[in-house]
């Protein structure tokens, strides 16, 4: 069912960056990387809501770190992009391969 | 090495509770905390506070939204949201099941859910009462379609006219002018009220109220006659013959609802009118009273009344204009007017506002003071009942901790004491609308006939709207922080055989103190402005009206014009008053064109002799004109200052007399004595010189609380020379040495054999007059009062709950100090102390509040400042007291706490 829907833009970003960072992926350098690769603001709260629904629709998995000092004794969450979430990035990308196909005259070329 | 930045405690502490309460939650804060220390490093450490608490305002109400969104169940959003992967069908059982273990617990605490139910309820209903009058009056548009649209159009005078009459009627040439230049108005409509003399149909003659209409009201307003027709342009002119169009109601009244009714000629003020049409039922105007309307015939040639206002108009704006537009148009033209008539419109010029403002105007701000003040009530119940919850919860705390260690989130535990709170406020919001409507009707009668458009008021859409919102508002108002508290229960100590922790236990204790200052504060605000309403009240009676009420019985008579002239009118009120004086009981009968407090004042112009800057026109002389029999002022008690009053000698053939009042006399004579001068109307030579014989006291015509006016007073058994328009309408005053209404039979009686076919208006005591000229300041005083009374009981009872709650949490402490040598006196000191600083506190903070807050009084206060020291002293006294008292109870059982049984049970 779940190859059925594509993720949207937004979550696409967020599986990208994530996949980008490795193993240092928590909430706060993905949205740094998404701000900076996408040119765009990004608002926590959407971040912490797409982090959470990605992870219930299982592209995403996370485990939390030790607690801090510097973070008043709290813990990181971090974040890895699970095997059926590679799956459902490589559907989306190929279907919007696929959709450009023809059209590089109009978009230009594909990177 | 400086301390670590720590972000803002209260906004961390605000967004700990909206985020998510598992690892989701604490990963939020954590990062929030590294980037805000990160900041903190680089720049200025106020900065990345200010953008802390940014972040924290934005992800908690993102996160609330979302909690909202789950319990209230939007479930497309929840399939959407897969971390709430539930079904459907699960959130409604699981609504259901909340609802139905809230019902549960609260039929298990009758007393608890009884007080909590009836508080809202009297909350909700009093502002749902109040809002339907404020939506009735002020809300609704007028009963017209379009009616926002239609614009009433006024004179205004300037004192530099020699007038000050803000709102005032326009003269036929004013209307003409302004109907035929005006570019911004679809058609404008002019009218006049008046009252008829039917005799036709059932029953006795009859005098009803009526106006003369142009003839096309009627389409301006959009309202076509329900049978035959309504005015039409024929009707207009000055030579047509008179046709009268009929209300509905009075056409079933006195006619039966005949269907023949159209073409039958029906006696109005004694000329022969045609009925041409009937109006629809429900259609009134310019009052909801209004019976019949005849054609307003304007000689539209005429030029040269241009300073007999007499009527009033309205307009309708042409499609695409505006009010804007209606006022900018007016000003070129009244410029033009001006140079055109520099002598009549200097300082009088013509103005326009929505036709709603007049008929509600007055009554707008003690019906908008009324609904803040309603709005406090209902803050001060959220308070009372939120301190009921907090006390509650505690009783409950074992409850929660029972339902946490058996695996309920924070959330559900929360959802569920909300859902209570939702059930008490939807029980209290239905008894409170039950209440609104009771309420409602109690202050219409309250208030006898002095709210415009009363009929109008009544519970719509738009009322219960706004006492649902009410209601779930107040559900969560009273219940969010209670619920809160209950449902983090500190585990440990709740399962402790025990009371709670200290800490936590203080902290529900400050929030519960902060519940009383509050509302002590808001109490102190509401029984200040009741007080000041009261002070003004006592005032206002305080006045001296210039005339007596006591045993004087009045009644008002308006002789038709087709059967009467000013010489035969004449002669009915001589031999009227003759048979009155004539009846057992009365002391003495007199008649007045005026009456005080009823009929308002009239002004006119007048001239003096010999006085020449009259012509000069320097200034304007007007004063109010009243023509009265010999024994008027001896029937109202009027004093005499110098000179005589009015005798039975004073009728034609002798010299013509005046009588002026104190007033005028400083006004006009202020170096002279205007005993002996002469007066006589201005512009008219053919009217005589009358002497001013006499100097009476002031006598407030128009109302309490408006001075005097210079009032001058003609010898009505003279005035049939000059001044017919004197002579029909009159009121009777009858001085009794009995109770006023037992003479009315016979009064009746005199004046049917008299004429047969003449109503009597307004039969009543004089005290009646009076007490109605005072309906809407008391209205205004009594609603206030009634909402201070309440805010000073719920106060009250918020204090005493505090303390009682303080002394049984402190019960350990207090036996502890009874053993270790405290003696009573001591321990109550100190509850009494406590209970007097919250109270204090809270005086403070409500009279400063008071002193900002009551400016918006100053309209409706009469000779009371609206910071009356005497009124914020002694409120702020009894209140005071009041606090003591209600610390005095536990004060007291804190002193009876008995040191063994305390410390054991522990």
């Amino acid at each position: 069912m779940s190859d059925k829907q594509f993720p949207g833009e937004f979550e696409q970003m967020v599986l990208l960056a994530i996949l980008r960072l490795n193993d240092g992926a928590y909430a706060v350098p993905v949205r740094e990387e998404i701000e900076e690769r996408a040119g765009r603001a990004v608002a926590r709260g959407a971040l912490y809501t797409t982090l959470e629904r990605l992870e219930a629709k299982g592209y995403l998995a996370s485990r939390m770190s030790d607690p801090t000092p510097e973070r008043g004794g709290r813990s990181r969450r971090y974040f890895e992009v699970t095997a059926q979430g590679v799956q459902s990035l490589q559907h989306a990308q190929e279907a919007m391969a696929s959709l450009r196909q023809g059209l590089e005259s109009v978009l230009g070329k594909s990177s | 090495m400086s301390p670590r930045p720590v972000p803002p405690r209260f906004a961390e502490a605000i967004l700990a509770w909206f985020v998510p309460d598992n690892g989701f939650g604490e990963s939020i804060l954590g990062d929030l905390r590294e980037e805000f220390a990160s900041r903190a490093e680089s720049g200025s450490r106020l900065r990345a506070s200010q953008w802390y608490r940014v972040q924290a305002m934005q992800l908690s109400g993102r996160y609330a939204a979302r909690a909202l969104l789950r319990i209230f169940g939007r479930t497309r959003r929840h399939r959407e949201d897969p971390f709430e992967s539930k079904p459907r069908g699960e959130t409604v059982g699981r609504v259901a099941q909340d609802v139905r273990y809230a019902v549960r617990t609260l039929i298990a605490r009758p007393a608890f859910a009884l007080t909590v139910i009836v508080t809202l309820a009297l909350g909700i209903g009093a502002n749902a009462a109040i809002f339907s009058v404020v939506n009735g009056v002020l809300l609704n548009p007028l009963p017209y379609p379009d009616a926002d649209r239609l614009i009433g159009v006024w004179g205004r005078f300037l004192p530099e006219s020699g007038f000050d009459f803000p709102r005032f009627s326009l003269a036929p040439p004013e209307y003409v002018d302004y109907k035929n230049d005006t570019r911004t108005m679809e058609a404008v409509a002019a009218y006049a009220a008046f009252g008829a003399t039917l005799i036709d149909g059932d029953g006795d003659a009859e005098r009803v109220n009526s106006a003369s209409v142009t003839s096309n009201l009627f389409s301006l307003l959009r309202a076509p006659a329900l049978v035959g027709r309504t005015l039409i342009a024929e009707d207009d002119h000055p030579a047509a013959d008179p046709v009268v169009v009929l209300s509905h109601p009075l056409w079933h009244r006195r006619f039966g609802g005949a269907a023949d009714i159209v073409g039958r000629r029906i006696s109005v003020n004694g000329t022969r009118s045609e009925v041409v049409g009937v109006m629809p039922p429900g259609f009134s105007f310019p009052g909801n009273t209004t019976q019949l309307w005849s054609a307003m015939q304007i000689d539209e040639t005429r030029r040269d009344n241009r300073q007999s206002h007499n009527f009033f108009a309205f307009g309708r704006l042409a499609g695409g204009a505006t009010l804007e537009a209606a006022e900018a148009e007016l000003e070129p033209m009244m410029a033009r007017w001006k140079a055109d008539f520099p002598d009549i419109h200097t300082g009088h010029f013509l103005w326009v506002e929505p036709m709603i403002e007049n008929i509600v105007g007055t009554i707008r701000p003690a019906l908008l003071l009324l609904l803040g003040a309603v709005g406090f009530v209902l803050l001060i119940v959220c308070a009372n009942v939120a301190n009921l919850l907090l006390a509650a919860g505690e009783h409950r705390r074992r409850e929660m901790a029972v339902r946490n260690a058996l695996g309920a989130s924070r959330r559900r535990i929360l959802q569920q004491l909300l859902t209570e709170s939702a059930v008490l406020a939807s029980i209290g919001g239905v008894l409170g609308l039950a209440l609104a409507v009771v309420g409602t009707d109690a202050m219409i009668a309250l208030n006898a006939g002095g709210i415009p458009r009363a009929d109008e008021i009544g519970l719509d859409g738009r009322v219960l709207a706004f006492t649902g919102l009410l209601t779930v508002a107040t559900s969560f108002v009273f219940g969010i922080i209670p619920a809160m508290q209950s449902a983090s229960p500190d585990l440990q100590s709740a399962f402790k055989d025990g009371t709670t922790s200290a800490t936590a236990g203080r902290r529900r204790m400050r929030f519960r103190q902060v519940l009383v200052v509050s509302e002590m504060a808001l109490s102190i605000l509401l029984v200040i402005g009741a007080g000041l309403m009261i002070k003004s009240f006592w005032a206002l009676q305080q006045e001296d009206p210039g005339f007596q009420t006591g045993n004087t019985l009045v009644a008002t008579l308006s002789l038709p014009s087709g059967d009467y002239d000013a010489k035969r009118a004449s002669r009915f009120y001589t031999d009227l008053l003759e048979d009155i004086n004539a009846i057992p009981g009365v002391e003495r009968a007199s008649a007045v064109t005026r009456l005080p407090l009823l009929h308002g004042r009239g002004v006119s112009d007048f001239e003096i002799e010999g006085d020449a800057s009259n012509e000069r026109g320097e200034f304007r002389m007007n004063a109010a004109n009243v023509s009265a029999r010999a024994g008027y002022f001896e029937t109202m008690g009027i004093r005499l200052v110098r000179g005589r009053f009015f005798e039975d000698t004073d009728r034609v053939g002798t010299a013509t007399v005046a009588i002026i009042n104190e007033a005028m006399a400083r006004r006009f004579w202020p170096d002279e004595d205007p005993m002996g001068q002469r007066i006589r109307f201005s512009g008219c030579d053919a009217c005589p010189w009358a002497a001013i014989v006499g100097i009476v006291g002031d006598v407030k015509y128009q109302n309490l609380g408006t001075d005097p006016f210079p009032t001058y007073y003609f010898a009505n058994a003279q005035v049939t020379e000059f001044a017919a328009f004197m002579t029909r309408f009159m009121a009777l005053t009858v001085k009794t040495t009995t109770e006023p209404l037992s003479v009315a039979p016979a009064l009746r009686a005199a004046i049917r054999r008299l004429d047969p076919n003449l109503p009597i208006l307004a039969l009543q005591p004089m005290t009646d007059v009076m007490a109605a000229s005072l309906a809407r300041p008391r209205f205004t005083m009594i609603l206030m009062g009634i909402f201070g009374g309440v805010a000073l009981l719920l106060g009250a009872v918020g204090i005493y709950g505090v303390m009682s709650y303080g002394v049984a949490h402190r019960t350990n402490e207090i036996g502890l100090r009874i053993a270790l040598g405290a003696g009573s006196a001591q321990i109550s000191r100190m509850v009494l102390g406590q209970g007097i600083r919250l109270a204090l506190l809270g005086v403070g903070i409500g009279i400063m509040a008071a002193i900002a807050g009551t400016r918006v009084m100053g309209s409706l206060l009469f000779n009371v400042s609206t910071t009356d020291p005497a009124i914020f002293v002694a409120v702020s006294v009894l209140l005071s007291a009041i606090a003591v008292l209600a610390s005095y109870l536990p004060a007291r059982r804190a002193t009876k706490v008995d040191p063994m049984a305390a410390m054991r049970s522990d």
